[in-house]
């Protein structure tokens, strides 16, 4: 699904990693069963969620309100 | 190393004589310095499995297509795709978002990689139109980081 995102907008990039082959990243994200899921180093789950609610998680850090931004909200 | 068998290269390569419409290119970043002349810190011992696995799969089909990246001297398209560790395998879609596989794309990851494939060359995306609609407006950078294992 992550990688599907992919196809929408060139502001978002998806990787998938073997962390078998990276232990030092699977120590830093706190890996402790697979698959888990980290957003923008803020925003983490693990195993598969629906799709509607992976999106949710996606738009929470990925979209700003540009009027909100603008009056500082 | 036989990565992949007879009886799955056969499989694949009807899947893909079937499925692929459009041609993909897939960008694999590794070291390509002699392994006789090894520096410390620019080893990559997976490299050149995943190295025979592109090889292979990339050749079951016409529509497929291989580029090389050396991680340490293509420093250009290396940041570009904002690879940061090898062996890198980067898929770019039509509208600039790049998906990347880190590591040996085996198992779970080498059926994600097929899937990812096709998907991009038959321009037909897994999500629902507003999950789609939804993600265009996205404004801000996101990095989504799927961590797996190959079985």
């Amino acid at each position: 699904m992550a990688h599907g995102m992919t196809l929408e907008n060139k502001l978002i990039t998806a990787d998938v990693v073997e962390v078998r082959e990276f232990p030092n990243m699977a120590r830093q994200y706190n890996v402790s069963s697979v698959p888990q899921t980290v957003i923008n180093q803020m925003i983490e789950f693990t195993g598969a969620i629906p799709e509607d609610q992976f999106l949710e998680k996606v738009m929470q850090v990925g979209y700003e309100d540009p009027e909100a931004a603008q009056n500082g909200v | 190393m036989n990565l992949i068998s007879q009886q799955n290269r056969a499989d694949l390569k009807r899947r893909f004589r079937k499925e692929l419409k459009r041609d993909v290119t897939l960008k694999f970043f590794t070291t390509t310095t002699s392994s006789a002349l090894v520096l410390p810190g620019r080893e990559c011992p997976t490299c050149p499995q995943a190295q025979e696995l592109l090889e292979v799969t990339t050749g079951l089909s016409p529509k497929l297509h291989l580029e090389t990246y050396d991680y340490f001297s293509d420093i250009e398209e290396r940041d570009r795709c904002g690879v940061e560790r090898i062996p890198a395998i980067v898929l770019e879609t039509e509208r600039g978002g790049i998906m990347k596989y880190y590591g040996v794309p085996a198992g779970y990851e080498f059926a994600l990689l097929v899937q990812d494939i096709i998907t991009l060359s038959r321009k037909v995306s897994p999500l629902m139109v507003p999950t789609r609609r939804s993600l265009r407006t996205v404004n801000r950078p996101v990095h989504i980081q799927v961590f797996v294992t190959p079985d």
